[in-house]
C-alpha cells in the first residue's frame, strides 16, 4: 500500500564553513509512521532535523510537506503546517508556568490548523495535554523549577499543543532511568494511535529498536541505511559506524 | 575645486586614519568579537586615557604616548576588575548579553559625565614635537601627527595579532572564545582566560587614547561618535577577527576621509553608522566571518 | 466588592490630573509636568518592545526627533493644527520603526540595540546637514499665544502630553494582555523555542517596534512648540536614549506599571536635581541609578514589589 509521503525531504546538503553537516540526504516519512534516526555523534542528525524545522536553512534540497514546498517557509509558519519538533537540551519558556508554556503553541500553532483551536478552551486543551504526559500536578508551576524529566516531557507536552501530523522528537530521553523511558516510549506510541507520525532521535537503541517501524541512519552527513531496525542493526556498515573497525 | 592632489591627499590620510581606527577598535574585536561582551563603553575608557595623557602633558611635560604605555597596566587592571563585576552580577545567571549592554551604557555615562563633571566641555590638546610638521614627498603632504598613530597602532595591533595567533595563552583565549563549554570541561579555566582577554581589551584603549589625543583635540563627549565607527568596524570586519578589523578600519578610514574632502566633515559621522546598517542588513557576518 | 479592572486607573487619574491643570494657575508646574508626561510615553513606549520582547532599543532619540522635526517640516509648509503634526510624526516614526526593524531585527538582539544607536546618530547627521530645518542652527518656532478652550497654550500643551500618555499607557496594557504580548513574552524567553511553537517571530517583533517609535514619535511632535527653540542637540539628546531603558528598568519591565513608576521618579528626580545641583549630574545620576538595578534589583520595583508580597505570603501560611 503506498501512501502520498507526509514528508518527502530530497537532497538536503548543509555546509558550516568547510565542514560539511549534511550531504544530499534524502528522507521520507509516511503519515502515522515511525521512523527512527540514528548515529554516531556529529553525524548530522540535529542538522537535519533543524533543515526539516526550519531553524536553518538548507544549502540545497527540496522538503514537501503534505505536497507542499516547505523549505523557504520560516519556523513558525512549518510548525503550523504542522511539523513540530522538540529540543535536545529543553527550552521552556522560564517566566512561564507550565500551563503557559502550552498556550503558546496552542494559540500560536493549532489555532491554524482546520479544526484547531475549537471546543474546549486553550486551558483545558492545556491540562489534558499534562494529564496525559503526567505533568497535571505541576500545572502552575513555574516551568523554570522544574527537574529534567520534567521538562522533558514538557518540551513533549508543547509539542503536542501545536496538534502536530509530524513529531520530531530529539533526543528526549537522553539520561533518563530505565523506567523513564519506558515512560517516553509508551507516551509516543500513544501519539502514534492518534494518527501523529514520529521520527525519534535517539541513542538509545532499545528504544529505537521497540519503538520503530523503519530506522535510518546517518554517519559523517551521509544515510547509509534506511530500513527495517532488524535490518539496519545488522547492517554491517551500520556496526562499523558505532563500534569502529 | 576637487583636484586629483586633493583627493590623493585624502586616500593617504584616509589610511593613516584608518590605521588608527584599527587601534581604537581592537578593544572590541576582543571584549565583543571574541568575549561576546558588548562593552559599549569602550569609547569612554579611550577618552578616559585621552585625558590622563593630557593631564601629564600638561602638568609634568611628558610625551602623551609614554604616559599611556605606562598608564597601560592601571587600564589592565582595570579591565580585570570591570570583567569580574560583569561575570558575577550577569553572566552567572546567564541572564545574557542584553542587561549586561545595559550596564555598560550605564558605565559610558557614568565616565563621561564625571569627565565632564572633572574637565569641562572645552576641547583639550597636548603639545608634543611631532603635532605640527609635515612629512612630504612628492604630492603628498603626510602630517605627523597622523604618520606616528599610524605606526604605533600598527605595531600594536600585529603584536596582538601574533599574541593570539602564536603564544600559547593568546590560542587559549581564541579557543575559549570559539567553544568555551569543551574547554571548562577540560579543566581549562575559562573565566581566568576571558579576564585576561578582556583586561587585554581595556589596556588597548588606554593607548588608543593616547593616539587620539595626538591628531585631534578631545571633549568628553567625543567617546559617542566613536562607538557606532568601532561596531561598524569590528562587524564589518567580521568579529573576532584581528585582519578583519584592520581591513575594514582601513576601508572605513578611507571612505570617511573621502566623504569629508568631498561633501564636509559635517557628514562624516554618517558614513560610519550607515555602514554598519548596511552591513547588518546585507552581510551580517562581514568580510573575514565565515 | 467587585474587582475594577486595573485599566480604569490610568483614566482616573488622567481625569484627576486634567481636572487639577484646570485650577493650577502656576505655569511652572505644567512645564515641569509636561517632561514627566513626555517620559511617560517614552518610558511606555520603549517597554512595549524592550521590555515586553528584550530587544533593547538605544536609539529611542532617533524617534522622537523624527516626531520633532516633522513638526518643523509642517510649522514651516502649513502650519497644522497640533493633532495632525502628532499623528503623521508617529506615522513617519513609525514607518521608520518598521525599516530599521525588518533589516536588523533578524540577527541578534546585540545587533538590533547597536542598528538603532547607529540610527539616531546617521538621523542626527542628516538633520544637522539639512538647513531647511535650520542645520546645526536650529529652528525657532513660534508657540501660539492662545488656544481656544484653555487658559494658555503650554496648559494645552500639558494637556495633550496628558492624552497621549493617558493613550500609550492604554496600548501598552492592552498589548501586554494580548496574544501579541504573550507571544512576545514567548520570544523574551527563548526566541528559537518561540519561533518553534508556531509564534510568527519577525512579524510580532517589527510590530512592536513599529507600535513603539510611532508612539515616541508622537511624544516627540509636540516639543517644538514647548520648547519654542529646536536644535539637534536638544532634539537627539541622548539623555532620552538613557532615560528610555532606564525608567522600564528601574520602574519594572514586564508590567505596564512599571515604566509609569520609573518615568515618574526619574524625572522628578532630574527635575529637582537640575534645580538645586546641575544638569549634568542628571545624567550620573540615571546612569548609576541603571547600574545599580540593573546588578542588584532587575526587575525593577515592580520586581521588588512582587518579591516581598511573595514573601509576605510565604511568612502569612506556615
Amino acid at each position: 500500500m503506498t501512501q502520498e509521503p507526509l514528508l518527502d525531504a530530497t537532497s538536503i546538503r548543509k555546509r558550516f564553513g568547510g565542514f560539511v553537516a549534511l550531504d544530499a540526504v534524502d528522507i521520507i516519512v509516511r503519515p502515522g509512521e515511525r521512523v527512527g534516526l540514528i548515529g554516531p555523534n556529529g553525524s548530522g542528525k540535529s542538522t537535519l532535523v533543524n533543515c526539516l524545522s526550519g531553524a536553518i536553512t538548507s544549502d540545497t534540497g527540496t522538503i514537501c510537506f503534505g505536497g507542499r514546498a516547505i523549505e523557504k517557509l520560516p519556523a513558525h509558519q512549518r510548525t503550523r503546517l504542522g511539523i513540530v519538533r522538540t529540543f535536545q537540551i529543553p527550552l521552556p519558556f522560564a517566566s512561564m508556568t507550565v500551563v503557559g508554556n502550552l498556550t503558546i503553541p496552542l494559540r500560536f500553532a493549532a489555532r491554524h490548523r482546520p479544526g484547531g483551536g475549537q471546543g474546549e478552551s486553550d486551558l483545558e486543551q492545556a491540562l489534558l495535554i499534562l494529564e496525559n504526559v503526567g505533568l497535571r500536578n505541576k500545572a502552575h508551576a513555574l516551568s523554570a523549577g522544574l527537574t529534567q524529566v520534567e521538562m522533558r516531557k514538557l518540551e513533549l507536552a508543547r509539542a503536542i499543543a501545536a496538534h502536530p501530523k509530524l513529531l520530531i522528537a530529539d533526543e528526549t530521553m537522553a539520561g533518563l532511568s530505565n523506567f523513564e523511558v519506558d515512560e517516553i516510549i509508551s507516551l509516543l506510541l500513544k501519539l502514534n494511535k492518534q494518527g501523529i507520525a514520529i521520527i525519534m532521535i535517539e541513542h538509545i537503541m532499545r528504544a529505537v529498536m521497540a519503538f520503530s517501524q523503519r530506522a535510518i541512519v546517518l554517519v559523517a552527513g551521509k544515510k547509509i541505511a534506511d530500513d527495517s531496525p532488524d535490518v539496519v542493526m545488522n547492517n554491517a556498515e551500520v556496526v562499523r559506524a558505532y563500534l569502529g573497525e | 575645486m576637487v583636484t586629483f592632489n586633493l583627493l590623493v591627499n585624502a586616500v593617504v590620510t584616509g589610511i593613516l586614519l584608518g590605521g588608527f581606527y584599527a587601534a581604537v577598535t581592537i578593544g572590541i574585536t576582543i571584549a565583543f568579537g571574541m568575549l561576546d561582551i558588548v562593552n559599549i563603553a569602550h569609547p569612554v575608557f579611550i577618552i578616559m586615557g585621552s585625558f590622563i595623557a593630557y593631564i601629564v602633558n600638561r602638568n609634568f611635560g611628558l610625551d602623551p604616548l609614554l604616559t599611556v604605555i605606562l598608564a597601560t597596566p592601571l587600564f589592565f587592571l582595570l579591565g580585570i576588575v570591570i570583567f569580574r563585576f560583569y561575570y558575577a552580577a550577569f553572566e552567572k545567571s546567564g541572564k545574557g548579553s542584553l542587561r549586561g549592554l545595559a550596564f555598560f551604557f550605564g558605565i559610558l555615562f557614568v565616565i563621561e559625565v564625571t569627565l565632564l563633571l572633572a574637565f569641562g566641555v572645552d576641547y583639550r590638546l597636548v603639545q608634543t614635537s611631532y603635532i605640527g610638521p609635515n612629512i612630504g614627498f612628492k604630492h603628498i603632504d603626510l602630517p605627523l601627527r597622523m604618520v606616528i598613530p599610524f605606526v604605533g597602532s600598527m605595531t600594536m595591533v600585529t603584536g596582538l595579532y601574533v599574541f593570539f595567533s602564536h603564544t600559547f595563552i593568546g590560542r587559549a583565549i581564541m579557543a575559549v572564545a570559539q567553544d568555551e563549554f569543551a574547554l571548562s570541561l577540560m579543566a581549562v579555566d575559562t573565566i581566568a582566560l576571558r579576564q585576561l582577554a578582556f583586561g587585554v581589551a581595556i589596556a588597548t584603549a588606554a593607548i588608543a587614547g593616547g593616539f587620539l589625543i595626538v591628531i585631534q583635540p578631545v571633549d568628553p563627549s567625543l567617546g559617542r561618535e566613536y562607538i557606532g565607527r568601532v561596531f561598524a568596524i569590528c562587524v564589518l570586519g567580521g568579529l573576532g577577527s584581528i585582519t578583519g578589523t584592520v581591513i575594514a578600519a582601513l576601508i572605513l578610514g578611507t571612505v570617511e576621509t573621502i566623504t569629508s574632502t568631498l561633501f564636509g566633515p559635517s557628514w562624516a559621522p554618517a558614513v560610519s553608522f550607515a555602514a554598519l546598517l548596511l552591513t547588518l542588513a546585507i552581510r551580517p557576518s562581514g568580510i573575514m566571518g565565515r | 466588592m467587585t474587582r475594577i479592572p486595573s485599566w480604569i486607573w490610568p483614566i482616573i487619574i488622567a481625569v484627576l490630573v486634567f481636572a487639577a491643570s484646570r485650577v493650577v494657575k502656576n505655569e511652572y508646574y505644567m512645564f515641569a509636568g509636561y517632561v514627566v508626561l513626555q517620559y511617560i510615553v517614552l518610558a511606555s513606549a520603549w517597554n512595549i518592545l524592550g521590555g515586553y520582547s528584550g530587544y533593547v532599543n538605544f536609539g529611542s532619540a532617533a524617534f522622537f526627533a523624527i516626531g520633532a522635526y516633522g513638526t518643523v517640516v509642517l510649522d514651516k509648509l502649513w502650519q497644522p493644527p497640533l493633532v495632525v503634526a502628532i499623528f503623521l510624526g508617529g506615522i513617519v516614526a513609525s514607518l521608520v520603526g518598521l525599516v530599521t526593524a525588518y533589516l536588523t531585527l533578524r540577527l541578534r538582539g546585540v545587533f538590533f540595540a547597536i542598528a538603532t544607536l547607529a540610527l539616531a546618530i546617521v538621523l542626527q547627521t542628516l538633520v544637522v546637514n539639512w538647513d531647511y530645518v535650520g542645520g546645526p542652527l536650529g529652528y525657532y518656532s513660534v508657540r501660539p499665544d492662545s488656544i481656544v478652550g484653555f487658559p494658555s497654550y503650554v496648559n494645552y500643551l500639558f494637556v495633550v502630553m496628558l492624552v497621549l500618555a493617558l493613550i500609550t499607557v492604554l496600548v501598552a496594557r492592552a498589548i501586554e494582555w494580548s496574544f501579541i504580548g504573550r507571544g512576545l513574552a514567548a520570544i523574551r524567553d527563548n526566541e528559537l523555542a518561540a519561533e518553534c511553537c508556531g509564534v510568527p517571530t519577525l512579524r510580532l517583533k517589527v510590530f512592536a517596534t513599529m507600535v513603539s517609535g510611532g508612539l515616541m514619535g508622537m511624544a516627540g511632535a509636540p516639543f517644538p512648540y514647548y520648547i519654542t527653540y529646536l536644535d539637534p542637540n536638544s532634539a537627539f539628546s541622548l539623555a532620552y536614549g538613557i532615560n528610555s531603558i532606564a525608567m522600564p528598568l528601574i520602574g519594572g519591565m514586564t508590567h505596564w506599571i512599571g515604566p509609569v513608576i520609573g518615568a515618574v521618579l526619574l524625572a522628578v528626580i532630574q527635575q529637582v536635581a537640575t534645580v538645586t545641583i546641575s544638569s549634568e549630574l542628571n545624567l550620573m545620576i540615571v546612569g548609576g541609578l541603571l547600574i545599580t538595578f540593573i546588578t542588584l534589583a532587575p526587575n525593577g520595583i515592580v520586581g521588588l514589589f512582587e518579591t516581598y508580597r511573595q514573601q509576605r505570603h510565604e511568612h502569612a501560611s506556615p
